[in-house]
């Protein structure tokens, strides 16, 4: 039999609920009318009341009937329907619309899920024409962020409130010096000393209202020296001002370099110049008036004493001064010539390949490499220019080469000097006469830059060599160099596609009751723990968070760290977080790390799904660390609870899935703060279309949600 | 007698040589270490001619210049004033000029030099 239709099967319904009327009423008075006769004769209205009461019951029987059918049926059904579609609407396309409770809703499911789908559809349409037009921006994306991370100066974009709004890896090296970490949104003001930005945006703001930009040789840049925060490191810089068609400005560009050395040298070069010249300018003075004295007026044998003794002490002070000064200037001579840090063996190997091309002599590497300062080019030079007199003078053809720490193994020399390396060259023969060694330095090399000789090269990096004979016998030349220091740390970390630009931050304060949900910086972060319990004692065992700014998750910019709980992990936890007791051996503790989490979340909204319990473990240890995370802080849970209060299950997972959230590395505290961050960027749209568009509003819907909770619990 | 000069230099060396060269060419000199002292000598008998250090321990040259200069005695204030300096810079000696000194003459100066420059700075001047 075909089904009815909805009309029809309501219709027939009421046709029923009102057959039922008369006969709830009238059929008793039929059945009992004899009785009902009597009983009026007799004066007594006892059954009448009674009959009228019994279809009174039944009718209201009937009404509630009605009410709970038509509750569980239709405006139940209604409810969840327009909840779903709007979380089809506004979050997940693809979310999926449970038809069962609306099967007596006629064909209004069907309607429904044909609509989402086809929105759906054209929604991934307008993505795929989208995406296709902004193909070929990504690519010159991509080009752009690659030229500007390769740049070996910093370059960093700032908008006029002195904000980051872009930076590249050099960037990062030279101003994350601290506790801060660089990112977008950030204050410039956490890394480097404000003042002379202050000033130079307020000569090139100058320069600019006066149109003296267009005939300045600088336009809207110049340089400037700023100092970082800590006060370690010294940057030289250049400040360009931006400005837009109307030459109003918009921000401004700096590009930087390190000039702590540089600026160091240069002080030490001033310092000697002016110990050189006025340093000696007294005692030269006194010096040459003594014996000015003692030349010309021949003074009685008191004085004369008196004067020699003068001119004595004066010459030795001068001739001290000269040592000074010769030491300095060897020092700053050091300083000058361009040197690096070298990995001995690509130096090695370097003179290896050049003697094998030329097929004269084979020199083999041997022991292990370390690190040294010198000029790579220049020392592969000098050891060809050598290694090639040995083998013409005594046809010796066999080299070894080696670099060694002094102190690592037994050497003729007996100082063992922490701050040195020595390159060796060995080969079976005898030491070269030290007169002859002379002479090899005294010729220019071959092919070095100049005239450059051996002592040239030796002089550069403050050094000596000799030949002598080595404990089994054979002949080396012992060359002593700067160590290198081994801080060839990787260079900081950018992610595969880092967002590290955004041009259009917004103004104002990022963490405002009343701004935008959209305009605020937030921290997404999450923990995981030795249990559920932080007032009983359970610990964190990793902290992880990750930065939103401007409506986009900054994975780039995210915190994830281990942390020593202080105390075993029970297995039940790590069968949850797959974190062991030997995974966070030697990791800092939590009150170590939690400055650094601060600065991190500095100016930010921060957010979390079921916040109540993370942030339990923050505010638990914020004293011992004299810290206070007073950030405004959003609850997804909560949020999740508003949003969705038909639904029961608010788990992360269940609010990922249910927005369209894909979820991967689920119960890493960064995958957890991540999926946590995607899925709040989805609710801000459904917040925003129930009304919800300021932080205060927000914050407003969650503590609804906690106090009906609350009510909950009691019943 | 050819004049009285207040030598003032911090060096104690250089002044003993500047005293005996002074003395032999027949001034009456009288010596001090630092501004302040200097200033007293100046206070209690006003020589013909000051040969003054630029660098000074407690208060220098330039201030001990920039003061004889401001004083409400007219003779104190016209005092000749040599300034000795260990600084070459032309803006020292600048300085030193636009603060009040007659003279400046940068360390080492040939002696003879020096006496010149002090006899014509006390000619007129002779006790």
């Amino acid at each position: 039999m075909p089904r009815l239709s909805l009309r029809t099967r309501i219709g027939l319904f009421f046709l029923a609920l009102g057959l039922a009327v008369p006969l709830v009423v009238v059929g008793p008075i039929w059945f009992g009318r004899d009785l009902l006769a009597d009983a009026l004769a007799g004066g007594d209205v006892g059954p009448l009341l009674l009959l009228g009461g019994g279809a009174s019951f039944v009718l209201i029987v009937l009404i509630v009937g009605v009410w709970v059918l038509f509750d569980t049926n239709i405006a139940e059904s209604v409810e969840r329907l327009s909840g779903d579609l709007e979380t089809a609407l506004y979050a997940n396309p693809d979310h999926w619309i449970d038809p069962r409770p609306g099967r007596h809703l006629g064909r209004l499911p069907e309607v429904l899920r044909a609509t989402v789908k086809a929105l759906a559809e054209a929604r991934r349409d307008t993505d795929r024409r989208v995406a296709e037009a902004t193909g070929g921006m990504e690519q010159t994306r991509a080009r752009l962020a690659a030229l500007l991370n390769e740049l070996e100066e910093g370059v960093v974009m700032c908008t006029l409130d002195h904000r980051i709004q872009l930076y590249n890896r050099a960037s990062l090296r030279l101003m994350q010096r601290g506790e801060a970490e660089v990112g977008l949104g950030r204050s410039l003001f956490g890394f480097l000393n404000r003042q002379p930005f202050f000033h130079g945006m307020e000569r090139l703001s100058n320069r600019l209202h006066d149109g003296r930009h267009r005939d300045h040789p600088d336009g809207l840049a110049l340089s400037l020296v700023c100092a970082t925060t800590d006060g370690r490191g010294l940057l030289r810089g250049r400040m360009n001002l931006m400005t837009d068609d109307s030459e109003a400005p918009i921000g401004y560009l700096l590009t930087l370099k390190d000039a702590t050395e540089e600026l160091a040298a240069l002080g030490r070069r001033d310092h000697l110049l002016d110990r050189a010249t006025n340093g000696l300018r007294r005692p030269v003075a006194a010096l040459n008036a003594a014996a000015w004295i003692l030349d010309v007026r021949d003074p009685p044998p008191e004085s004369r004493r008196r004067f020699t003794r003068i001119v004595a002490q004066r010459a030795a002070e001068l001739a001290a001064l000269v040592e000074d000064n010769a030491a300095a200037y060897g020092a700053l001579l050091e300083g000058h010539w361009p040197m690096t840090d070298i990995w001995s063996a690509n130096l090695l190997n370097g003179v290896v390949r050049r003697l094998r091309d030329r097929g004269t002599v084979d020199a083999v590497m041997v022991g292990l490499p370390c690190w040294l300062h010198g000029d790579s080019t220049l020392l592969v030079e000098l050891l060809d220019h050598l290694i090639g007199r040995v083998h013409d003078r005594y046809g010796a053809e066999a080299f070894d080469l080696e670099a060694h720490a002094d102190g690592e193994r037994i050497t003729l020399e007996a100082r063992a000097d922490a701050d040195r390396v020595t390159l060796e060259v060995v080969w079976t023969g005898d030491p070269t006469p030290y007169t002859e060694l002379e002479s090899w330095l005294e010729t220019p090399l071959e092919s070095g830059p100049g005239e450059i000789t051996g002592r040239d090269v030796l002089m550069h990096h403050k050094t000596d060599l000799w030949s002598q004979t080595t404990a089994d016998g054979r002949a080396c030349l012992r060359l002593p160099l700067p160590k290198g220091l081994e801080r060839r740390s990787p260079r900081p970390a950018l992610p595969a596609r880092p967002e590290f630009f955004d041009f259009d931050l917004p103004t104002g304060d990022r963490r405002r009751g009343d701004e935008p949900l959209r305009a605020l910086t937030y921290v997404s972060f999450d923990t995981e723990t030795t249990g559920l319990n932080p007032s009983a004692g359970d610990e964190v065992v990793s902290l992880a968070g990750v930065r939103i700014v401007n409506g986009r998750v900054l994975t780039g910019e995210s915190f994830s760290r281990l942390v020593d709980p202080g105390q075993p992990i029970p297995p039940r936890a790590t069968r949850i977080h797959g974190i062991t007791d030997d995974m966070v051996a030697g990791k800092p503790k939590l009150t170590d790390l939690l400055p650094r989490f601060h600065a991190f979340t500095r100016d930010a909204v921060l957010i979390a799904h079921n916040a109540a319990f993370d942030m339990k473990f923050l505010t638990l240890k914020q004293e011992a660390c004299g810290l206070a995370f007073d950030n405004p802080v959003l609850d997804t849970l909560l949020l999740a609870v508003w949003l969705h209060d038909h639904e029961t299950e608010h788990s992360l997972d269940a609010v990922a899935a249910r927005l369209g959230v894909p979820v991967s590395g689920r119960h890493t505290a960064l995958g957890d703060a991540l999926v946590t961050a995607a899925a709040f960027l989805r609710m801000i749209d459904l917040l925003e279309s129930r009304g919800v568009t300021t932080l205060d509003q927000a914050i407003a819907a969650g503590n609804q949600m906690v106090e009906v909770r609350r009510q909950q619990e009691r019943f | 007698m050819n004049g009285s000069v207040l030598v003032v230099d911090d060096d104690p060396d250089l002044l003993a040589s500047l005293e005996f060269v002074l003395v032999d060419a027949g001034y009456t000199v009288a010596t001090a270490t630092d501004g302040p002292a200097a200033l007293a000598v100046v206070e209690n008998r006003p020589p013909d001619l000051i040969l003054l250090d630029a660098v000074l321990p407690r208060r220098d040259g330039y201030d001990v210049c920039q003061t004889l200069r401001a004083d409400p005695d007219p003779t104190v204030r016209g005092l000749p004033v040599l300034m000795l300096s260990g600084r070459a810079r032309r803006e020292e000696r600048e300085k030193g000029l636009a603060l009040g000194a007659n003279d400046y003459l940068t360390k080492p100066f040939a002696v003879d030099d020096l006496l010149h420059r002090v006899a014509r700075l006390t000619n007129g001047r002779k006790a």
